[in-house]
């Protein structure tokens, strides 16, 4: 192993060490403040689950909005080779930023939805339906930027997501069919969709090499 | 697919970055591609020897036999 491969090695563990610790950090404080402004002691667990999915997405897509303010300290903890390659991708991640924070946005206003609450249920519904317009439109928009491994990426997305999200309905509609387990609320299938839709984009990610530290 | 497009890069003295942009795709594809963790269309394996002015099978080893009758 050369010296320059040894510092290259060295470099990549500092920055996914600081990644992970930042993550971890930033993930946990926005997690705990975000959650406690929502009253989770007066939450049911399908409120609890779309809130938390909701703040995940809101998290995720308010870190690359700011590595998209702040390339260079964009660099630091986004997985990038350098600041430039966040401009070169600003196009596409200026399209997942909107459709993260519009979705976690709605995800949470929707949990929170009631008719003696501050967001009314038709309020709460009306968000999810303006964040999915916004997320197909900015999918459409940003298909054309995609290169080649991008949307064979985005596809392969979408098969894991039908399979996780198809499986798991499947099993719990037939568990609970016959008792063995609690009959799924509107809530929990919002959150199985949505959070299954975010897994599947971090498996695909994963597969094709994109969490490596670069 | 085991390839040899880092090795040709660096002749090159291209980064990732300058290959990328020669074949208007991303870094992260040119990364991926590089370590074997995604492999090109042939529209774009063909660009890609066409840029090191080599064939395909320089730059991409298939270790496939073909079984002899």
């Amino acid at each position: 192993m050369t010296r320059r491969t040894v510092d290259e090695n060295s470099r990549k563990l500092r920055k996914l060490f600081v990644q992970l610790v930042s993550g971890a950090l930033v993930g946990g404080v926005v997690g705990y403040f975000g959650m406690s402004q929502l009253d989770p002691k007066a939450m049911q667990v399908d409120q609890i689950l779309t809130s938390g999915v909701g703040i995940i997405y809101l998290l995720t897509g308010a870190i690359v909005g700011l590595g998209l303010l702040s390339p260079k300290l964009g660099s630091k903890f986004l997985n990038v080779e350098d600041a430039e390659e966040i401009s070169e991708q600003r196009r596409v991640l200026t399209g997942s930023t909107i459709s993260m924070v519009a979705l976690g946005l709605a995800l949470i206003a929707l949990a929170n939805a009631g008719p003696d609450r501050a967001i009314s249920p038709t309020m709460g519904f009306l968000a999810i339906v303006v964040a999915l317009f916004v997320s197909v439109v900015v999918s459409f928009r940003d298909w054309r930027f995609y290169d080649e491994m991008m949307r064979g990426l985005s596809r392969d997305a979408g098969n894991i997501a039908f399979c996780i999200v198809g499986s798991v309905i499947l099993l719990w509609g037939a568990a609970a069919s016959i008792g063995m387990a609690v009959t799924p609320t509107p809530l929990m299938l919002v959150s199985l969709v949505s959070g299954g839709l975010l897994l599947a984009a971090f498996v695909a990610a994963g597969r094709a090499g994109l969490m490596m530290p670069r | 697919m085991e390839n040899r497009l880092k090795e040709f890069r660096e002749s090159a003295g291209w980064s990732q970055g300058e290959l990328a942009r020669r074949l208007g795709v991303s870094r992260q594809t040119i990364n991926a591609v590089e370590t074997d963790k995604y492999d090109p269309s042939l529209p774009l394996a063909l660009r890609m020897a066409k840029l090191f002015a080599c064939q395909v099978p320089d730059l991409f080893i298939d270790h496939w036999e073909a079984e002899v009758d």
